[in-house]
């Protein structure tokens, strides 16, 4: 697999040998299934044919949902021994209770942890879900998670994190597709594989191009992303032909799949402990109760460390907690004057008007340069 | 023709309703108040002279008294989506423009109160509610049951909130927590919430002497009086008028000829003229999804926090696809329906998301025909009159 090809299902569903689990959110322990012997692969938006899924969902679900069912249900979907969800929206709760029972033959997990990280009791009640979903999954595995298969799986997947950060750390140096191509790899391909390339990556070389630069020498404008998930890279490619440069993102396929902290041990606690302290510390999604800093105060800042000199929204219409979110985002943006545009997707690729919007936010950000 | 029988409590009905809402205007300048979802546990607010007010009920009177449209409009053009939950728009509408607003919007709060056991969508609106109004929020988080075993569990992790709670309240409102004023609370609600249920039951009576339209009209107690002595005084009244229809051998419609399930919350834009066209047929609503939704009761022989835990997390649609099909299941065979209807709600996904998987089962289970109905419980302009009428109609004309 090279990081310059489109990672597709079919190629990675097509490798006998390894027990798939499709899994849903970067809430998911996936360290746990892989202890277990499963091969995560995360399932992500593609454009999407009508098909079966819409005889399950409304028309109102955003694509996520109705791509990923349509996956599942699909001939190709075949290839997952379990699926996993975690508790997110209301949009996920409601797919995690159609997989159980319209898959019935696989197992599905649902870590259901808590939306409020600061709650009393919050890490107790995690702690109890994660001890309860190793006790639903050791059934289904093929090996028994311990407590040394577990803890060789969270360095793993350190390992990974890590290395996702340093790329991150470099993305100036690294066209955009390629970075999130690798972020891909990392949540699609089995994680040994993944490292690999990541560490084979331009980045790593030091061998990276003067990519950020104009053919003048300045700097390119920093586009900052924010939204949910993104599959299809066509947009970012499209950033870059306008003559602009990724510079940051908080997309749940970008930067909150590995954000920082590592899962760590504390002196005298075990590996569920640190994987419960991840959870509760990690940048949180729309979905979970926020502090206020987390959302406006998170995005100010990560947009003036990236250097962003503007953002784009990538905004899902049907997504709920994103919704919401947007408008306190787009309005707090206003107030420090930071320019802003809103892409609306549906995962069906950019469209004219999305090339027209982008490319005159561009010019706007290039004339303030 | 006359084919309805109205209800004659509810002249009683309206006047605690507004009596309850001129008192808590007053109240509110006086004490504490605060915003609330409609399934957080309001006995402890009761129990400590908070005035609670429904945002979720005050989306119910907007659209019943017209005013949805524009108010949810004034949200959207602050940017908020239109696929956002009616019911947060509307409530938005009416703090951007009170002047547009029935009874001029809600009194502003002093608290925020949001418990996720509806909806993960409340969280997001009472986030927005807080920034925009700068009021503190407390939020009670009660995991979703399903699938996964988190009963017990959820319970612990639920009862520990409900201290916070208490502490929050007190420390923000000075006011301490009587416990003896709880259990009493506790036990009005526990009252209101048993004779509710009677009331809901003798829709089993056939003809019933009470259709869901009705069951929407006379739920606002149990939402907005719970744990107060009105609640149950009201059920008292009513149910002892409905006993004297099953007597005397009166349904609610002057003819029966088809019993009903409803599924999803009313549409409260349309309460007359769209279940009318039922009405028409001598369909009756004998049993629906949403009014139960209040059905918990306190457990005396428990430790009040850990029965309030349980009730709580227990809401209907805070549980899994599993117990919403067994519960339609049982309804539909214990008041002995002919068919089912199911409004699609595009405001409320965790009520509708899960409906074609339900549908799908009922039929397998049960043979009934089933209508989806595409419409929306709060936004009129998600109502396309004349193809839901087409669709009615040909339904009931099925069922005939
Ligand atoms: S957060 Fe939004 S995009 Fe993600 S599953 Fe929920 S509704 Fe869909
Ligand atoms: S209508 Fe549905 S989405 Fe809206 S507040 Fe009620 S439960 Fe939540």
């Amino acid at each position: 697999m090279k990081p310059d090809k489109e990672i597709s299902y079919d190629d990675i569903l097509a490798k006998k040998g390894r027990r798939y689990l499709g899994y849903f959110c970067s809430y998911v322990p996936e360290e746990i299934f892989h202890a277990a012997g499963y091969t995560p692969v995360r399932l992500l938006p593609r454009p999407r044919p009508l098909g079966e899924a819409d005889a399950h969902l409304p028309v109102n679900t955003c694509s996520l949902a109705r791509s990923c069912l349509e996956l599942a249900f699909s001939k190709r979907g075949a290839g997952f021994s379990a699926f996993a969800f975690a508790h997110t929206c209301d949009t996920m709760q409601c797919l995690a209770d159609i997989f159980r029972t319209r898959l019935p033959d696989k197992p599905v997990f649902n870590l259901i942890g808590p939306v409020n990280r600061e709650a009393s009791g919050a890490r107790e009640f995690l702690l109890q879900q994660l001890e309860a979903l190793i006790g639903q999954v050791n059934p289904a595995a093929e090996r028994k998670i311990t407590s040394s298969r577990l803890l060789k799986s969270i360095k793993a997947y350190n390992k990974l994190r890590l290395q996702l950060d340093q790329l991150h750390k470099k993305r100036r140096e690294l066209p955009a597709v390629e970075f999130y191509r690798l972020v891909q790899a990392a949540m699609l391909l089995p994680k040994e594989e993944a490292l690999e390339l990541i560490k084979g990556s331009r980045a790593h070389r030091e061998e990276a191009a003067p990519h950020a630069l104009l053919a003048g020498g300045e700097e390119k404008p920093g586009i900052y992303l924010h939204g949910g998930m993104l599959y299809d890279l066509s947009l970012v490619s499209l950033i870059e032909d306008l003559g602009g440069r990724v510079a940051g993102d908080n997309l749940c396929s970008g930067t909150r799949y590995f954000n920082l902290p590592l899962v760590k041990p504390l002196p005298g606690e075990g590996p569920l402990e640190a994987l419960a302290d991840r959870y509760l510390k990690r940048l949180p999604c729309a979905a979970k109760h926020p502090t206020l800093d987390d959302t406006e105060g998170h995005l100010v800042r990560d947009v003036a460390e990236s250097k962003a000199a503007g953002v784009v929204f990538l905004h899902d219409v049907f997504c709920e907690p994103h919704s919401w979110d947007l408008v306190i985002l787009q309005n707090s943006l206003q107030s420090t004057g930071i320019p802003h545009i809103t892409i609306e997707m549906d995962h069906m690729g950019v469209t004219e008007q999305i090339r027209g919007r982008l490319q005159a936010f561009m010019e706007r950000l290039k004339g303030d340069l | 023709m006359k084919k309805y029988r109205k209800l004659k409590s509810n002249a009683l009905l309206q006047k605690i309703v507004q009596k309850d809402y001129l008192k808590s205007r007053v109240l509110h300048r006086l004490g504490p108040s605060a915003w609330v979802t409609s399934g957080f546990p309001v006995e402890i607010l009761r129990a400590m002279g908070i005035s609670p007010f429904y945002p979720e009920n005050y989306g119910a009177l907007c659209a019943a008294r017209k005013a949805s449209a524009r108010l949810c409009q004034e949200a959207e053009d602050r940017g908020y989506s239109r696929e956002l939950c009616a019911y947060g728009r509307n409530h938005l509408g009416s703090l951007y423009n009170p002047s547009r607003a029935p009874l001029k919007g809600l009194p502003r709060p002093d608290l925020l109160l949001a418990c996720n056991n509806i909806c993960g969508t409340v969280l997001k609106w009472y986030q927005t509610l807080s920034r925009e109004l700068q009021v503190p929020l407390f939020f009670l988080d009660t995991p979703y049951r399903s699938g996964g075993d988190n009963g017990e569990g959820a319970v612990s992790y639920v009862e520990k909130q409900l201290h916070t709670l208490v502490e929050f309240l007190e420390g923000r409102t000075g006011r301490k927590l009587n416990e003896d004023r709880l259990l009493e609370t506790l036990e009005l609600s526990a009252e209101a919430t048993r004779l509710w249920a009677k009331v809901r039951d003798m829709g089993k009576h056939r003809p019933s002497p009470i259709n869901a339209p009705d069951l929407f009209v006379n739920m606002a107690p149990i939402v907005v009086l719970r744990g107060t002595k009105q609640a149950a005084d009201y059920y008292r009244v009513l149910l002892a008028e409905l006993e004297g229809r099953v007597a005397a051998g009166e349904g609610a419609l002057l003819r029966e000829n088809f019993r009903l399930l409803w599924d999803n919350i009313a549409i409260w834009h349309r309460v007359l003229s769209f279940y009318s066209m039922f009405t028409e047929y001598g369909a009756c609503f004998v049993v629906d999804t949403y009014t139960g939704a209040w059905s918990g009761t306190w457990d005396a022989g428990e430790d009040p926090y850990r029965s309030m835990a349980r009730v709580y997390t227990r809401i209907m649609l805070n549980q899994g696809i599993e117990s919403r099909a067994a519960a339609m299941l049982k309804d539909a065979k214990d008041y002995g329906v002919d068919g089912f209807v199911m409004h699609a709600n595009r405001s409320c996904k965790p009520y509708s998301q899960l409906q074609l998987p339900l549908r799908r089962v009922l039929t397998e289970n049960t043979g009934l025909p089933g209508l989806l109905v595409e419409a929306d419980m709060c936004d009129p302009r998600n109502y396309a009159a004349e193809s839901i009428k087409t669709r009615v109609e040909a339904f009931l004309e099925n069922l005939a």
